[in-house]
């Protein structure tokens, strides 16, 4: 099963890396889809399905962390993880990605393979263990949400 | 520790410090050897070689110039990028801004645990024969330069006169 990864960066070699690393990482085939800004992100997320997206924060027209903050807005987005991947470190700027804008993970540049495994194998089998489940028929569908 | 330039000029050792210590601890992550610090205000020699810029708004506003000889900037990106990125390329100019970039982040860090707080600009990135930032009179510079085994590479810390704004702010 492959997962759609939504990538987020306005440095294309930086996207290039995360790309290269969850290839490695073994944790999913992947088929990805790029952004260069949250603005551009956001756009995309409308029109595709998205499975999993990774985020640098500092980037120009939208922001990383209002890109999720946005995603989020939406509602019914809580089952798509978004991970920061930045080169933002300090603790209040980790506190407000997890705490406040609903972001499920925090990767800080660098990063190894290791980390990029261990911060995402959890959120990957969540996402894997969903899609997995047999898609119901409408109406079923709608007495499953009714009644669940 | 004061990061606070004082009204004769000196420069605020904090400042000059703390990117010393976070170019001294990126190298053994990014570039896997363990950078020899060569001193500060050497004169760097004229060269070719590509420059990534990032401001820092914090009292007093400040920036960083992370200057690459050409020499050296292949080798030193792939081992940041993990594959070949050719000199003359854009992507050259990304990957040495993204460096700038990551560094920065671990600046800010370093800084916030100090008590000063600071926000970061997206970097700039140039390259060129002979570069070197041609500073406006208004700031203060010190030079710092790191020996790695593929070559020398140096950063700058240039630091806004109290009431100035010469640098690209955050967000921009």
């Amino acid at each position: 099963m492959k997962l759609k990864a939504l990538i987020v960066d306005d440095s294309r070699i930086m996207r290039n890396m995360v790309i290269r690393a969850l290839n490695r990482s073994g944790l999913s085939e992947f088929e990805f889809v790029e952004a260069g800004d949250g603005a551009e992100a956001l756009t995309l997320f409308d029109k595709e399905p998205i499975d999993i997206a990774l985020i640098d924060w500092n980037m120009p027209n939208m922001t990383g962390i209002e890109f999720v903050r946005q995603i989020r807005a939406k509602g019914n987005t809580e089952h798509i993880p978004l991970i920061m991947v930045t080169s933002e470190k300090s603790m209040g700027k980790i506190e407000e990605a997890l705490d406040q804008a609903g972001a499920n993970a925090f990767i800080c540049k660098p990063f190894t393979d290791d980390e990029i495994v261990q911060k995402l194998r959890k959120l990957v089998e969540g996402v894997v263990a969903r899609k997995s489940q047999p898609q119901q028929t409408s109406g079923g569908g709608w007495l499953s949400r009714m009644f669940s | 520790m004061s990061t606070t330039a004082t009204s004769t000029g000196s420069f605020p050792p904090a400042l000059s410090d703390t990117v010393r210590e976070a170019f001294e601890a990126a190298c053994p992550s990014i570039f896997k050897a363990k950078a020899t610090y060569l001193g500060d205000s050497t004169e760097p020699p004229s060269t070719a070689g590509i420059v990534a810029i990032i401001s820092l708004v914090a009292d007093p506003l400040w920036a960083f110039a992370l200057v690459l000889p050409k020499a050296v900037a292949p080798a030193l990106a792939k081992k940041f990028a993990g594959f070949d990125i050719p000199y003359d390329s854009r992507d050259m100019a990304d990957a040495v801004g993204e460096l700038a970039n990551v560094v920065a982040g671990d600046i800010v860090a370093r800084l916030d645990r100090r008590g000063v707080k600071a926000r970061m600009s997206l970097p700039m990135v140039a390259s060129g024969t002979d570069v070197r930032l041609l500073q406006p009179g208004d700031v203060e510079v010190k030079r710092h330069s790191f020996k790695l085994p593929d070559g020398v590479f140096w950063v700058e810390v240039v630091v806004a006169k109290p009431g100035t704004t010469p640098f690209r702010m955050p967000g921009t």
